[in-house]
């Protein structure tokens, strides 16, 4: 098992190294423009700009040229001492910033959806076949392919005023729980649950096969015959056993969100997050934010997945052979 | 007739049933896809659905015809000054509006709202309104149809054809080669999708492709086809590797091994038949989020480019006039919502009929 | 300066520019021009109260030495102030553009053939962080733009014993040009020719006095201590800001500044324009200094008449085209993208917020003659013809625009459209806003047509053609004139004019001769002028919107006062 999680570890070391270098890699292929002169403003001479390169570490070229400056990068992401291209500031301390409201919206959103999606599931699993499954199906399958952004502008068009309906939310921002904690929560919901369906839906139609499979085994039949009776059945065996994959799937989909699989609804109702300053900073060609975000949310995924694997190399031996 | 003995044969059923009559007749022995498709048949929703389909589709082909024969504007013509006749009267297509100075007061007269809707009054002309730029959101959704769906089936294909690819390669030879291919899916995996995706489309969508020999313009379709490609293949590799890992130890692959079998041959005639309804299903799942990333990619800016249409770009120009020309955004995001759905019902169908097990996790 | 969401540009004052200007007045609204919708003479309100908050544009940077953009100089005339400042009264009914006398006893006397500048420090000046304001802290500031690469330094090239430092600004130690005594609180600047804007540099942000502690970096957090009314007390880059009252600023102690109504200013920073407006709508906010979004326009003005405002700024907005590639460099070309263009159809664009002009210099400045009749009325045909007579048709054309502001993006779609109507092969190439006019800039890029457009740094023609179309300012890198625009007989007449003595600087014939610039470039269709800009300010009910000053570019906040 020891030797197990090592290996993973290494193998995730070099995953977020990998990343890193290719998201470097990327933006050394956007033209537009050296960042020196960006930052040299306007009424810098030729002379300035070589300057700044020299500060930044852009004057190296070549192969090793591109993996020195990628170096000098990582140094100074992991002292929180790097900086934006475009602004200056600390990329470290605006994702700091930027973390508050995407945990806001990941974590509420992740409630809610893994909440309705048990109920959902199980629900649609119990009436198996009859109408209100069909429709319960039909609505989490609608959920699923709804684009993310059309939601989002859809609630807001209809909810918080944009049509010039009286607004029963407000039209997105974000006030932090620490300033006003109704006001948080009323201006948090709307993101929620744009963010939400979709994975309601998904998780409702799992959680939905999962139950009837899990029906069918033995140890169910057992506990029928031994006369228990059907919800507790339900509650105590069938959940149990058919909430483990979901559970781990919630994982992997968490880590995905906060990610960056938030930054379209961030976008939409513009909360000041990390996926926000993400979009920013991608529309700017500013590298250092990027690649910052991008590491943040590559890591996420990454631990999340090794902790899934592990959790399942502890439940089947046969997998830490492989 | 055989009569040795008292063997049991699919001859001796046949038989048997013949002399049964005409009200037996004979058993005839089904291949899987047969069976796949009676199933298939059988289920009205998804055929339905497919027909939805099919019908956007076509719809979005005749692109060309609607602006010939209905509506009279092309897709890309900036039509800011033009006007139609409505009721009689010249109503301009975008409202006029303009600043004067009275008595050193700016007196605004606000203008610049795209006409809406027309439902016909106009004969063709603006059915559903027009942009922000006079053009007609009917035509533009045909036309950005075309993109989105050439987009998503296009990289859906191709995401499958190298996954399958790779995931021969993995599943079938293992050892180092398995390490290399698994190591770039757990890269690929652990790549914010949406980050990725946007950071390639953003790079690519400056100054285009122009290595091996490819060159592509920055505002080329397919640069943004093979991010969303190279986005989602471990999506389909990581599963079928798991399954063409199970297939190897089975014996009909020690079989063919036996008899000298070269592993190419091996791969696609022992191996691939077996995988095909997977490949199939996840297939079909996938073009459903090769269409839903197009969008969010030309949505943030880093899809389709600027001036051609896509439903994805059509959100993102619409959100700005939500309050006064909401037809924009709405429509193209209805007309995503109800492809998308029919895709998915379909494929759903078709999971059912070849193969109930096949587990596919999409990310949005 | 640009005031797009993302850039700003620095005017560059060619060395050689001799025009003297004591004090822009003369008639009514010389200069950046306003308007309130109702006329506030008299006496303004000065009663205090606790908070105002407001909504605001995202900026560049919160540092007076290197922020270029209004957003920031709009906080800034408050918070850092020079040698001199341009009065806080409201251009329509006062003089905007008045120089008076800010941390100095006077507005400097001028002696030596206008070349040599002596003001004297008022005394017992503070920061904001209790040190003294002292005479050498000048020089100190004007070395820390060099040394940060400030996009300011251009405007010091004509000091005595600049060379080095423009040579080498980092590493920028001394001006000899620039003379200073802390016990006398004397400062001396000599210039090597006469200048006639030179005023108006110190009267801009880039030479307001902050403290020679100040780090010779990027100070934002918190920004350098300020000598004026209040001082940002915190800045969150795209996020928000706070200004709070200068403890150590005395009432009244520099006579027009105002010593400020609210006691602390809480921003909100956004480029979400209709959230702004939402904000200060439902009345969260006080104060929207975005503009209004232009699809909501009509709602707003419906709904809130009497809290909305409009300014006509001087800007003008227009296509450049850069005469040094093909097809551009045939006047031709050039004439027929300007009969291709329909001015009202750009105005429709912008929601109606805008005034047409053929002409490149806005109708406020008394130097501008209105060219009658419009020569380049809108005539497609005309257009198609003139491009097959060029011998141009068919030649492929890249328009630049900046993608993330959408009314950018469309007027650039606009002219892509036109272009192709009239027989040119044009594609869009939309760019972040961000690095849009660096890119714009630099000739390496090979722009040749694209989105422009320029607001005043201070109201005179040398601020419009000696930058922008002047073939004596065209440089490799940070060129500000994007067509490489070089008309000898104008360039001779440009660097003429700029060398009047004050005297003749407004006199009728000097404006006739800038009209006849106008009209020159007009007639070589240097550019594409198409709309003066018209900007708004929205306000909440709870702010009495009689009290707003709108001075030059921008209201004063500080002035803002509660019903």
């Amino acid at each position: 098992m020891g030797a197990f999680i090592v290996r993973r570890l290494f193998g995730m070391i070099l995953v977020l190294v990998a990343v890193s270098l290719i998201v470097y890699f990327i933006f050394i292929v956007i033209p537009g423009g050296n960042p020196a002169i960006r930052i040299a403003g306007r009424t810098a001479t030729q002379a300035n700009i070589r300057s700044i390169e020299v500060t930044l570490g852009l004057n190296h070229h070549g192969f090793f040229g591109f993996l020195w400056q990628w170096w000098d990068m990582m140094k100074a992401l992991f002292t929180g001492s790097l900086v934006s291209y475009y602004d200056g500031t600390n990329v470290v301390q605006q994702i700091k910033e930027g973390i508050p409201v995407t945990f806001s919206l990941a974590i509420g959103a992740g409630i809610i959806w893994m909440g309705f999606g048990i109920i959902v599931g199980t629900i649609s699993a119990i009436k198996a076949g009859q109408v209100s499954d069909r429709v319960i199906t039909a609505l989490a399958l609608i959920g699923i392919s709804l684009p993310v952004a059309w939601l989002g502008l859809l609630f807001r068009y209809f909810l918080a005023g944009e049509k010039g309906w009286p607004a029963i939310f407000p039209d997105g921002g974000y006030v932090p729980l620490t300033t006003n904690p109704a006001q948080w929560f009323y201006h948090m919901i709307l993101p929620w649950f744009t963010l939400a369906i979709l994975f309601i839906g998904f998780y409702g139609r799992v959680l939905r096969s999962n139950i009837l499979d899990t029906i069918n085994e033995d140890f169910v039949r057992t506990a029928k015959a031994k006369g228990l009776t059907s919800g507790r059945i339900l509650r105590k065996h069938v959940l149990r056993a058919s909430l483990i994959p979901i559970v781990t799937l919630f994982g992997l989909d968490f880590a995905a969100v906060l990610g960056g699989g938030a930054i379209i609804t961030e976008v939409v109702y513009s909360l000041p997050g990390v996926g926000f300053y993400a979009a920013r900073s991608i529309s700017q060609q500013d590298l250092p934010p990027l690649m910052g975000v991008t590491l943040f949310g590559a890591m996420f995924i990454v631990v999340f997945t090794l902790i899934v694997d592990i959790a399942y190399a502890y439940l089947d031996p046969r997998i830490r052979l492989s | 007739m055989a009569t040795t003995g008292d063997e049991f044969t699919l001859d001796t059923a046949a038989e048997l049933a013949a002399e049964e009559g005409s009200a037996g007749k004979e058993i005839q022995g089904r291949s899987p896809w047969a069976l796949a498709w009676r199933r298939l048949r059988r289920n009205y929703v998804a055929l339905g659905s497919l027909a939805v389909f099919i019908l956007v589709v076509v719809a979005c082909l005749c692109a060309p015809l609607y602006v010939s024969h209905v509506s009279h504007i092309p897709p890309n013509e900036v039509r800011l000054g033009d006007s139609v006749v409505k009721n009689g009267q010249k109503v301009p297509v975008i409202s006029n509006g303009h600043t004067k100075i009275v008595n050193g007061v700016p007196v605004i007269q606000t203008g610049g709202i795209p006409i809406g809707a027309q439902y016909g009054a106009t004969g063709g002309a603006y059915f559903l309104g027009a942009d922000e730029l006079g053009r007609d959101v009917v035509t533009r959704l045909l036309y950005g149809g075309k993109n989105s769906l050439f987009i998503g089936v296009t990289s859906a294909a191709i995401t499958t054809i190298v996954a399958v690819i790779l995931a021969l390669l993995a599943g079938y030879f293992g050892g180092a080669t398995d390490w290399v291919i698994s190591r770039f899916f757990d890269l690929i995996w652990a790549f914010p999708v949406i980050l990725l995706g946007i950071a390639l489309g953003t790079a690519l969508s400056v100054n285009g492709f122009h290595h091996f020999g490819i060159n592509l313009s920055g505002s080329s379709l397919w640069i943004t086809i093979g991010v969303v490609a190279f986005v989602f293949i471990p999506y389909i590799g990581r599963p079928l590797r798991g399954q063409i890992l199970a297939l190897r130890q089975r014996e009909f692959v020690e079989a063919a091994t036996a008899q000298g079998a070269g592993p190419i041959r091996i791969m696609f005639t022992e191996v691939l038949p077996n995988i095909a309804s997977t490949v199939l299903v996840l297939f079909t799942l996938i073009i459903a989020a090769c269409i839903l990333t197009e969008v969010g990619l030309s949505f943030l800016g880093a899809g389709v480019q600027a001036p051609n249409p896509s439903w994805g770009t059509m959100i993102e120009e619409g959100q700005n006039q939500l309050a006064t020309a909401p037809q924009i955004s709405l429509y193209a995001g209805l007309a995503i919502a109800v492809t998308v759905l029919a895709i998915n019902i379909f494929g759903d169908g078709l999971r059912d009929a070849l193969d109930p097990r096949a587990k596919v996790r999409i990310e949005h | 300066m640009k005031r797009v969401r993302s850039v700003a540009i620095a005017t560059v004052v060619a060395a050689g520019l001799a025009l003297v200007v004591s004090a822009c007045g003369g008639g009514s609204s010389s200069g950046g021009s306003s308007t309130t919708s109702s006329s506030s003479t008299g006496t303004l309100s000065t009663a205090t109260y606790p908070t105002l908050n407001v909504v605001w544009g995202t900026t560049d940077y919160m540092d007076p030495g290197l922020s270029y953009r209004l957003e920031s100089w709009q906080l800034f005339q408050d918070t850092y102030l020079g040698l001199v400042y341009k009065a806080h009264v409201s251009c329509l009914t006062g003089n905007c553009t008045k120089i008076m006398p800010g941390l100095a006893t006077t507005i400097g006397t001028v002696t030596n053939g206008a070349k040599t500048y002596k003001f004297t420090l008022r005394k017992g000046l503070k920061y904001s962080n209790g040190e003294p304001i002292k005479a050498s802290d000048f020089t100190h500031t004007i070395i820390r733009d060099f040394n940060m690469q400030s996009p300011g330094i251009g405007f010091f090239s004509n000091i005595v014993g600049i060379g080095a430092c423009e040579a080498n600004p980092t590493k920028c130690k001394s001006i000899s040009g620039i003379v200073t005594d802390d016990k006398a609180g004397t400062i001396t600047i000599n210039l090597n020719t006469p200048e006639s804007d030179f005023e108006y540099v110190l009267s801009i942000p880039f030479t307001s006095v902050v403290p020679g502690s100040t780090p010779n970096k990027d100070t934002e957090n918190p920004p350098p201590a300020a000598n004026g009314p209040y001082y940002i007390a915190s800045y969150n880059p795209s996020k928000s800001f706070v200004l709070k009252r200068n403890p150590n600023w005395t009432k009244d102690e520099i006579p027009g500044i105002p010593n400020g109504n609210p006691d602390v200013i809480h921003g909100t920073m956004t480029d979400d324009l209709a959230r702004a407006a939402q904000l200060t709508a439902s009345g969260q906010d006080e104060y929207d200094e975005d503009v209004l979004p232009t699809d909501q326009l009509p709602h707003y003005k419906s709904k809130y008449p009497s809290q909305i405002k409009f300014w006509t700024n001087p800007s003008t907005y227009y296509f450049f085209m850069n005469q040094r590639l093909k097809p551009f460099n045939n006047l031709k070309v050039r004439q027929a993208v300007n009969y291709a263009i329909n001015r009202q159809q750009l105005v429709n664009l912008r929601g109606g917020l805008g005034i047409q002009t053929w002409n490149f210099l806005p109708p406020v400045y008394p130097q501008y003659k209105k060219i009658t009749p419009n020569p380049y009325p809108y005539n497609l045909t005309k257009a198609k013809q003139l491009i097959q007579q060029s011998g141009m048709a068919g030649t492929a054309v890249k328009v630049y625009t900046i993608g993330d502001v959408s009314v950018d993006l469309s007027t650039a779609e606009y002219l892509q459209g036109q272009l192709n109507k009239i027989g040119l092969k044009a594609t869009l190439k939309p760019l972040a806003g961000a690095n849009y006019f660096t890119i714009m800039g630099n000739q390496q890029t090979k722009a040749q047509i694209g989105f422009t457009d320029w607001f005043e740094d201070f109201p005179y023609p040398t601020d419009w053609f000696n930058t922008l179309l002047n073939g004596a300012t065209i440089h490799p890198v940070h060129n500000n004139n994007y067509g490489n625009v070089s008309i000898p007989a104008q360039n001779k007449a440009m660097a003429q004019l700029a060398a009047l003595p004050p005297s003749q600087a407004l006199s009728p014939s000097t404006n006739a001769k800038w009209a006849a610039i106008d009209k020159a470039m007009s007639d070589d269709a240097a550019t594409v002028p198409y709309l003066n800009g018209i900007l708004t300010s929205f306000f909440s009910t709870k702010l009495d919107v009689a009290c707003d000053v709108f001075d030059d570019n921008q209201d004063d906040i500080a002035q803002f006062c509660q019903k």
